[in-house]
């Protein structure tokens, strides 16, 4: 299988998420009066759905500049967290590198976190297309919302569980997959306690580095048992 | 199709801000030699950070009014059967993957 078509494979449980999120971004910005090229740009250059849209609405309540950089920083900050895993083997990319990672969103990281590659597929080359289609698609996305979304006629209510689905999926695969239970369970354990801690808008940085300190303090339980996963 | 200073200006911000979150792993540890803890945490992590995002996506249920987030719940728990069924574990996308082996 060509490593295009094995791509193509792998972006099949994204593409309702994107082309749906893109389309209610396009709409959300254009009703909000901002040009079909100021949302298409947002879309190439954010590249982020929830901030995309949470941008709209600070915007639409005068915030200073400051603080809408503050809360950029923030919202998106689980993005670091998704990183630390790809160093290595995006540092390896060479040119692709930068874009590689300036292209990891939430869907994409989960995506390259589950591949399982057949013997002999080009790794490099599936990667970058996987980056670069998403990419593409949700800009695209953006500005086919902002052209046409009015004129949809049906409703897309519920459509965001397709990312829900998404994430969902791989937990059970990960949970087969994995050696160890205790990140799948520490992961949840920090999300439910931060949860009823800090309530639902605040609890996923304080989860996630909650988790990270939990991984580390119990690497010498975790990590034998972790020894023959594919990474 | 018009840009005015102010939205470009947001746009730019919030561009930058967004690609520095993306970039700060890179950008700190980028350079040198991963430490054995970052490339341990490379393989444990995203388990952790996968069950804090479908919680993060269901944050908003409310099991205490109508519908009791029962479509949600009940959507998650269709998701996590069907993918039980497969009888492979292996990669989200692989429905096909018997053809890709051969």
């Amino acid at each position: 299988m060509s490593p295009f078509r094995f791509a193509m494979r792998q972006i099949v449980p994204l593409i309702f998420s994107y082309t749906f999120v893109g389309i209610a971004f396009g709409v959300l910005a254009v009703e909000a009066g901002y040009s079909v090229l100021w949302t298409f740009l947002a879309g190439v250059f954010i590249y982020a759905g929830s901030m995309q849209i949470v941008m709209v609405s600070l915007m639409a309540s005068g915030v200073p500049l400051y603080v809408i950089a503050f809360m950029t920083f923030f919202i998106n900050a689980r993005h670091i967290f998704y990183g630390i895993g790809f160093i290595e083997r995006f540092r390896s990319r060479g040119w692709m590198y930068p874009y590689l990672a300036l292209t990891l969103t939430d869907e994409t990281y989960s995506l390259l976190c589950s591949i399982e590659y057949p013997q002999g597929m080009d790794e490099r080359r599936v990667e970058f297309t996987i980056a670069l289609s998403c990419h593409l698609l949700w800009a695209f996305s953006c500005l086919a919302g902002a052209l046409f979304g009015r004129m949809l006629p049906f409703d897309m209510r519920g459509i965001e569980f397709s990312a829900t689905a998404l994430f969902t999926a791989i937990c059970v695969d990960q949970w087969r997959r994995f050696g160890s239970h205790i990140p799948a369970v520490a992961g949840f354990a920090a999300s439910i306690v931060f949860y009823f801690l800090l309530g639902p808008d605040r609890f996923l940085l304080p989860a996630l580095s909650a988790s990270l300190v939990a991984l580390l303090v119990l690497r010498d339980r975790i990590a034998p048992k972790m020894g023959g996963r594919p990474s | 199709m018009n840009l005015d200073p102010a939205s470009v200006t947001v746009l730019a911000v919030v561009a930058l801000m967004t690609m520095l979150t993306r970039g700060l792993p890179y950008l700190l540890f980028g350079g040198r030699q991963i430490p054995g803890s970052l490339r341990y945490l490379g393989t444990v992590l995203p388990a952790s950070i996968m069950i804090a995002l479908v919680v993060y996506c269901l944050r908003h249920i409310d099991v205490t009014v109508r519908p009791y987030a029962i479509p949600e719940l009940l959507a998650v728990a269709v998701v996590v059967a069907a993918q039980m069924l497969k009888k492979t574990p292996s990669s989200v996308c692989s429905w096909g993957r018997r053809s890709i082996w051969s």
